[in-house]
């Protein structure tokens, strides 16, 4: 077990106390009727394995990129917890990351999980070069010693296939995909065990979507870390996931292996998402 | 070692029906009642007219359908049993990477990846190193008689027979103990199609299981050791 994640909400807005039991799947909607607030995750509940591939779909507004800033702590939960069992306390207990500092939330994220932004701008330094962006990241993980960080850029960029040549060129100088290239190898340049992606490929012409998957896709197979996938397009879920969870109004409706989701879904809004696809 | 007479997989009462929420409800039966065992070595053919279940039945072993009923006992060679019915998501998981396999009759990769690459992955995957994968990949496109030229070439710009041959080299390449061939001989012609039942002998020799439909009564009965007839289900 890598992840655990239990009843996990988030709530925008003065909550009045019912707003979780008056929204969900079940009520059909988001708003709370009482008091207004947004329930935009409602007690969601997961568990990944160490080398796990889980996507999650649904409608926007379902929730799902929620999810992932609660777990990258982008956004403050608002009740639930979340273990993430390579961060042990002293008696080696599994901690709930959600209580953790600001210094204690930096580490986690500089050693233990990355995030792929849908937009480069909000993953990179647009100051830094972009062998400096990967450097950023290799520093915050511990490494000091400059020959290796060098040695070690020079490696990601080898494997997201940029010229070496273009190592001190700025993120804006290069091409939309090229930047989400380099978003890759700064994610992935602290050895994550966790890396979250929250639609990776949306925005990106189709050849240019086809190799950011490969590229996401080999690095795992070599790298063997985890990842949870957020994104609305079922061919990305499709050829990306082991494993598939089905969100709306901020409940998960269904999980499962991703091609039983795809092939024999259960519940009746997986079957009219999965009944839609052209 | 192997005990060539213990089984491999065994299904019992296997039931499974699809409900449609977007039609009110509705159900529709897929197969009902489907009990058959497959020893080591063994290649059972699922035969039946079509709708009568046989690749949903394929499916359901695989987990990709979710059963209704019944169990799937599935052997190791330590003679260990697990139920694939009540297995969870991350278990089957493990064991579609270790001990059983699918092959379809549709090829579903990555674009651009190399024919080669494409067959290789699965070695790959195994902790094979990549030269040595590259060569076994090149070994059984040789035995399937895909021509060398098109080694570099992404397969989903192959035609349909070499397409199959591909998917086919692809699920054997790094065999599972259980394999389940969907048609795997369908749009192949007899020299492709005689190569392809080769290669399935060879891997009943590996004391490699599997489950086969075959639309080509001539073409079974050269691999299959037995038969299993799937009924129409009549609402």
């Amino acid at each position: 077990m890598l992840l655990d994640i239990h009843s996990l909400s988030k709530i925008y807005g003065q909550s009045c106390g019912h707003c979780l039991d008056e929204t969900g799947e079940r009520q059909g909607r988001s708003i709370c009727p009482q008091c207004g607030s947004v329930v935009a995750v409602n007690r969601a509940c997961l568990q990944i394995e160490g080398d796990e591939i889980l996507g999650i779909v649904g409608e926007s507004g379902s929730g799902k990129s929620t999810l992932l800033q609660l777990l990258y702590r982008d956004v403050e939960a608002s009740s639930g917890e979340v273990f993430f069992h390579v961060i042990k306390d002293k008696k080696n207990r599994p901690v709930n990351i959600l209580d953790l500092d600001m210094l204690q939330t930096a580490r986690m994220r500089n050693e233990m999980m990355s995030m792929i932004y849908q937009n480069p701008r909000l993953g990179l330094n647009y100051l830094f070069s972009a062998g400096g962006n990967i450097a950023e990241k290799i520093i915050g993980a511990g490494e000091h010693r400059f020959e290796k960080i060098r040695n070690r850029v020079h490696h990601f960029v080898d494997k997201i296939e940029l010229p070496g040549t273009r190592v001190d060129d700025y993120p804006d100088t290069f091409s939309g995909g090229q930047q989400q290239r380099i978003q890759i190898a700064k994610a992935l340049s602290s050895s994550p065990n966790l890396l979250l992606l929250d639609e990776p490929t949306t925005g990106l012409d189709v050849s240019v979507q086809a190799r950011i998957l490969d590229l996401i896709k080999s690095l795992q197979k070599e790298m063997g870390f985890a990842m949870i996938v957020v994104s609305h397009d079922l061919g990305v879920i499709r050829h990306l996931t082991d494993i598939t969870v089905v969100m709306r109004h901020g409940s998960i409706v269904e999980y499962g292996l991703t091609d039983q989701i795809l092939e024999d879904p259960q519940h009746g809004y997986t079957q009219l998402l999965v009944s839609s696809i052209l | 070692m192997d005990n060539k007479n213990s089984y491999r997989l065994r299904v019992h009462n296997l039931s499974k029906h699809f409900v449609l929420h977007q039609r009110g409800g509705k159900r529709i039966q897929g197969f009902t009642d489907v009990s058959f065992s497959v020893r080591r070595g063994e290649l059972l053919a699922l035969t039946g007219v079509s709708g009568s279940g046989k690749s949903s039945a394929l499916k359901t072993i695989y987990r990709t359908y979710i059963p209704s009923r019944g169990r799937i006992i599935l052997e190791s060679d330590d003679d260990s049993a697990v139920d694939l019915a009540c297995c969870s998501e991350s278990e089957i998981l493990s064991y579609r990477r270790h001990a059983m396999g699918f092959v379809t009759q549709f090829l579903k990769i990555l674009p651009r990846i190399s024919a080669l690459d494409a067959v290789a992955a699965p070695l790959l995957e195994n902790g094979v190193d990549r030269e040595e994968a590259r060569q076994r990949a090149a070994d059984l496109l040789d035995a399937l008689n895909i021509r060398r030229e098109l080694f570099n070439v992404s397969p989903l710009t192959f035609s349909g027979g070499e397409q199959q041959r591909i998917n086919i080299a692809r699920g054997v390449i790094a065999p599972r103990k259980l394999l389940l061939l969907d048609e795997p001989t369908a749009s192949l012609d007899e020299d492709s199609a005689g190569r392809v039942l080769k290669l399935l002998h060879r891997l009943k020799k590996q004391s490699i299981s599997m489950i086969g439909i075959f639309h080509d009564r001539e073409r079974m009965e050269q691999v299959a050791d037995s038969e299993y007839q799937m009924q129409l289900e009549r609402l």
